[in-house]
């Protein structure tokens, strides 16, 4: 099992296991949303508290943090894409951390496995039989880290995870725990040896985030706490899986407005109109632009959706799904600034 | 704020596209003049004034506001008044333009305009003034007539310009427009050529695209890509909306303008008889009249007395549109041997043989005496000449008899009183039920034809009693140039109670009564013989144009009659009727009617009247009446008065239905509108929140408490579309409170030309027609 460290100290990783194998099938997060009483949850609130507690770990990053949350409320999945040594990781700990469920990491390395991800079949010798063998998808939250060091093999097999929650190995199918979230991270930089991720394979991923540097006052308050104790391990967890699992269902929840749908695809559709674009946003993008919009506006505690959630994820949820043409490449524009501009030129339905 | 401060000089900017649309809109527009002139060489100079003042605008206002941003950040004092100086700039430089291609000899180094050059042109204009007097259309290029069109389209190109760039509506520049194409429709005679009608209109598509351009341009924050194709559908579209709205109104108007003015008897007609449609310039050439007769015709006859020359018979009255033409039957051409109108009893009767050489005469329908049997036309084929049996007329497929010689014979009736008196009345026949056919008369009308006739007498008596009515002096009828205005809304009963009219009233009663009183009857259009010249030959003048009535006994045929006092040197004898009352007048009959009694456009335009055998291109015709243009150019300002009043209108009621609503998304609407109509610049892409905030940004400085009142309304508006059904806000008075608010505050923050603007052009309600098309204009995928 190169590569895949096991949770040590503070990551409880027995607990999912043992659940695993008491019931593969087990559909807990269904379940779940379907006899959770429809109690007013605070979504605003709780979220609140959950930025709070991350952002004692993440200085200076309240709307990476913000964006990071979202995700999580969308069941989505968040690639973290920056230079090494900004943060990356400890976003991703610090979010696993203050949930209180399963929490995985695997360091992405050129020789890692498909099945080390997936999980394998070992025969057992007393009761002379195979025993399925959970990878280190089988949890909560999986922390990928540098995703585009991987084969492309080994990284498509946690790809169909993210999109299918579940995995199935020798015939059998394993569902995966709810809440599912993977945060990855990547490093842009031209490296050798890197399978940098297709765009393509990006669609999986519910939005991309830039960590960005420190500002000067975060920089030098990180300097002077992180000298002393690493506030990752201060850290504990605001809520447990079962209520991130309510959290979910209430976003879900949220009034959706007919000109909301259509403003949603109008922007879709825009981004396939795109002169500057090769590749514009799947149907896809545009349901998690939706979840995503949802879970923004639940953070604000509204009980309903606004043009103004969907404007503030349309960068991150689709800027890393579109493929430039050769021409608006070179012109030296980016997926960013497209997006930007067709949020300036669609018009808001139903809001003028 | 600062910024907001910066953005303020640059909302003269329209960008060079519109200057240019402009320019290529108004020459578009100018080619509308096209079918006035007989020549191009008017449009070098009118393309030069137009190019100066959209080019000069382009390059005067990247002037200055190449001035303003070198002045810094701050908005110079100096900025609001060099933009007012811009149309000064223009105006200067179509001075310019007019001097170096009308008076250079007396300009400034052949360019400036000088207080001399600037007298001369003010002579070139007077004298252009004086040719649109004198002349027809197609008109001769004249100097002054040049001059004076330029000047013409460089103020319209001056009105377009200043209402598409600073004003930014240029789709209100299509009055301009408009008012060009109105030109060659009041003064074209016959069809406007399609030139007039498509160049104005793509003109006006050309304004429309720039309109949509600015407005995407506007919109889009740096937006990828250019825009210039997007607007392009819309415009097409809208332009072509107005092209047929434009093809359909006018068909309506001559209705309006002819329906109550309409008191003649003579010859009216909506588009029956040859053809012609209803033409309203047709009636503007009904007003040229002649000062000096113009010799028409050539008439060298083998008798001394020839008789009326025919030229065409009014066969139906209805009551209020006069007699007119039924159609012709072309079939028959007047090659071949056989007699044309042999009549009935050669026995009465005289052969005349007749030469006629057309001098100034142009017609469809050759003049001939009654009744012809042969005609020959030299010069033109005989098979482009038919005959028509039933009225007795020879006319012109497609030709015209101008510049042409004709010979022919006829047969003149000469019946003796006797064989008339003896001419029984045959009930039944089809001739007699055709030529006896009325409409429902006025009671007074039919009254006076049962106490003049008596059903006991013969046709001929009781023709000659309804010809005493009008020939006996006791009777007291009077020629009269124009007829009395009556008051009956009957100009038949008018006529026969007042008694004053020209020959063409007298001949139109006439035939009514003789109709009503059982003979048949019809209106004949044609000439007096003329005068004899000096070689023998008599010499047809407009003077001698002339109109009387045909009576039809049977066994005889038709016979005429004159019942108008004319002239006794005019007057031909008729045996059958003699007159008493021959007056020794030498008042011409022609002459010109009032203008009070205009009369419709006929079959055919110079078959209207009998004194309107004009024609068309007589260089000496001059407007009598100097006081229909105005009438016209007064009611023309009043239409563009009330087209201009109608974004006003509709904003108001727009407004105050809003207002009365009282819903969030009204009012957010109403809000919207507002900001437009002051030349707010809003993004349509922004939502609710983020249009609130700018507001309030805008108005912080001025008015604090709308800040709260937008932010209200904002979040009222937001709730109602995008909130769950269950918790939208229904009409609420503290929002229609918040909208006042609002309102108030941003006229307040608004400069005294922007509440004019509001007010009067409310860009909002053109906006919305804008976007209307825009939004239903299909998008097609591009591929990627």
């Amino acid at each position: 099992m190169s590569g895949v460290t096991e949770g040590t100290a503070e990551l409880r990783s027995d607990r999912g296991t043992t659940e695993l194998r008491s019931a593969p099938r087990h559909d807990t997060g269904q379940d779940a949303a379907a006899t959770q009483p429809e109690t007013d949850v605070d979504v605003a609130a709780e979220g609140a508290q959950l930025a709070q507690a991350i952002g004692r770990v993440v200085e200076g990053k309240p709307d990476v943090v913000r964006l990071a949350l979202v995700v999580l409320l969308a069941e989505g999945h968040l690639l973290i894409e920056d230079v090494p040594g900004v943060g990356k990781t400890t976003l991703a700990k610090a979010l696993a951390r203050t949930i209180d469920g399963t929490v995985r990491r695997i360091q992405f390395t050129p020789d890692l496995l498909p099945s080390d991800v997936t999980g394998v079949a070992v025969y057992d010798q007393e009761s002379r039989a195979f025993e399925f063998k959970p990878g280190a998808v089988f949890a909560n939250v999986v922390v990928a880290d540098e995703i585009n060091r991987a084969s492309p093999k080994t990284q498509s097999a946690l790809l169909e995870c993210m999109e299918e929650r579940q995995v199935t190995v020798d015939g059998v199918t394993y569902e995966l725990a709810r809440p599912f979230m993977v945060v990855a991270t990547q490093n842009p930089l031209e490296m050798e040896g890197t399978y940098p991720l297709p765009e393509a394979q990006r669609d999986r991923f519910t939005a991309r985030v830039s960590m960005g540097y420190p500002d000067r006052d975060a920089e030098l308050a990180m300097l002077g706490g992180r000298a002393t104790v690493d506030p990752l391990t201060a850290l504990t967890p605001v809520v447990d899986a079962a209520h991130v699992r309510t959290l979910v269902a209430a976003v879900g929840r949220l009034h959706v407005a007919e000109p909301l749908r259509q403003y949603v695809v109008s922007l879709v559709e825009a981004t396939r109109r795109s002169p500057d674009l090769r590749l514009g946003a799947s149907p896809r993008a545009g349901l998690q632009l939706l979840r995503a919009a949802r879970a923004t506006a639940a953070l604000a505690g509204r009980d309903h959706v606004l043009p103004d959630d969907v404007q503030a994820m349309a960068v991150p949820v689709l800027a890393h799904r579109l493929l430039l043409t050769p021409d608006a490449a070179l012109a030296r524009r980016d997926a960013q600034r497209v997006v930007t501009d067709l949020l300036a030129t669609v018009p808001v339905h139903g809001g003028r | 704020m600062s910024g907001q401060i910066d953005e303020l000089p640059r909302a003269t900017r329209g960008g060079p596209g519109t200057g240019i649309a402009v320019a290529v809109a108004v020459g578009l527009g100018a080619l509308a003049l096209d079918p006035v002139f007989a020549a191009r060489t008017w449009l070098l100079p009118v393309t030069m004034v137009v190019a100066a003042v959209g080019l000069g605008g382009v390059a005067l206002r990247a002037l200055l506001d190449r001035l303003v941003d070198s002045a810094g950040d701050d908005s110079p004092w100096w900025a609001g008044p060099a933009r007012l100086a811009v149309p000064l700039g223009q105006v200067a430089l179509v001075l310019v333009v007019l001097t170096v291609v009308f008076t250079p000899e007396r300009g400034w180094a052949g360019v400036l305009p000088t207080l001399g050059s600037l007298a001369d042109l003010a002579g070139l204009l007077g004298d252009g003034t004086a040719e649109i007097r004198e002349q027809a259309t197609p008109a001769l290029p004249l100097t002054g007539l040049v001059a004076l069109t330029t000047v013409f389209v460089a103020l319209i190109a001056l009105a377009v310009d200043l209402l598409a760039v600073p004003a930014r509506q240029p789709a209100l520049g299509g009055l301009g427009l408009l008012v060009l194409y109105c030109v060659p429709v009041s003064t074209v005679i016959g069809e406007v050529a399609l030139i007039s009608f498509a160049a104005p209109a793509a003109g006006f598509a050309v304004l429309l695209w720039a309109d949509q351009r600015a407005r995407l341009v506007g919109d889009a924050r740096g937006g990828s890509g250019s825009p210039m194709g997007t607007g392009t559908l819309p415009a097409l579209r809208t332009g072509v909306v107005a092209l047929v709205a434009g093809l359909l109104v006018p068909a309506f108007v001559p209705m309006l303008a002819e329906g109550s003015l309409a008191a003649g008897l003579g010859g009216a007609g909506t588009g029956n008889g040859v053809g012609t449609s209803l033409d309203p310039v047709a009636e503007m050439a009904g007003q040229l009249t002649l000062p000096e007769p113009i010799d028409l015709l050539q008439v060298d006859a083998s008798v001394a007395d020839p008789g009326y020359l025919r030229s065409v018979s009014l066969d139906e009255y209805s009551g209020d549109g006069g007699w007119r033409m039924s159609n012709l039957d072309g079939q028959e051409s007047i090659a071949g041997d056989r007699p044309l109108a042999p009549l009935p009893d050669p026995r009465s009767s005289r052969a005349v043989t007749a030469r006629v050489t057309v001098l100034q005469h142009d017609d469809r329908f050759l003049p001939l005496l009654d009744s012809p049997l042969s005609v020959q036309v030299l010069g033109s084929e005989d098979e482009d000449w038919r005959f028509d049996p039933a009225a007795r007329t020879v006319f012109g497929r497609d030709v015209t008899t101008g510049g042409l010689a004709y010979r022919f014979t006829a047969q003149q009736p000469r019946p003796s009183t006797a064989e008339l008196a003896a001419a029984p009345l045959v009930p039944g026949d089809p001739l007699v039920e055709r030529y006896t056919a009325l409409p429902e008369l006025d009671p007074a009308v039919t009254a006076l034809a049962d106490q003049l006739t008596d059903p006991a007498q013969s046709p001929y008596e009781r023709v000659r009693a309804v010809l005493g009515l009008f020939t006996d002096p006791a009777n007291g009828f009077a020629y009269s140039l124009s007829t009395s205005q009556g008051t009956t809304g009957d100009d038949l009963a008018d006529f026969l109670r007042l008694k004053r009219g020209y020959c063409e009233q007298y001949a139109g009663a006439m035939a009514v009564l003789v109709r009503a009183a059982g003979v048949p009857a019809r209106v004949v259009l044609g000439y007096t013989p003329g005068q004899v010249g000096e070689d023998g030959d008599r010499v047809v003048t407009t003077d001698d144009a002339h109109a009387w009535v045909e009576a039809w006994f049977a066994g005889i045929g038709w016979i005429p009659f004159d019942p108008t006092p004319i002239a006794a040197d005019r007057a031909v004898e008729l045996p059958w009727a003699p007159r008493t009352d021959a007056v020794d007048d030498d008042t011409p009959d022609t002459a010109t009617p009032d203008v009070g009694a205009p009369l419709p456009a006929a079959p055919s335009a110079e078959l209207d009247r009998d004194d309107q055998y004009v024609p068309p291109l007589a260089p000496q015709a001059v407007p009598q009446q100097q006081l229909r243009p105005w009438l016209l150019g007064a009611a023309g300002t009043l239409v563009v008065l009330a087209l201009a009043a109608v974004p006003f209108a509709v904003r108001r009621r727009q407004r105050a239905a809003r207002l009365a609503d009282g819903r969030p998304g009204a009012l957010w609407d109403e809000l919207l509108a507002t900001t437009a109509d002051l030349g707010v610049e809003l993004p349509g892409t922004s939502t609710a929140r983020q249009l609130a905030l700018e507001l309030a940004q805008r108005l912080a400085a001025t008015d604090p408490a709308a800040v709260p009142a937008v932010r209200t309304l904002a979040l009222a508006q937001e709730r109602s579309v995008y909130g769950p059904p269950a918790g939208r806000p229904g009409p609420d008075p503290t929002l229609t409170e918040a909208l006042t608010t609002v309102r108030r505050a941003l006229l307040r923050s608004s400069s005294r030309g922007q509440r004019i603007r509001a007010a009067v052009w409310p860009a909002s309600t053109l906006a919305t027609a804008a976007r209307w098309t825009a939004a239903r204009a299909p998008r097609r995928p591009r591929p990627a």
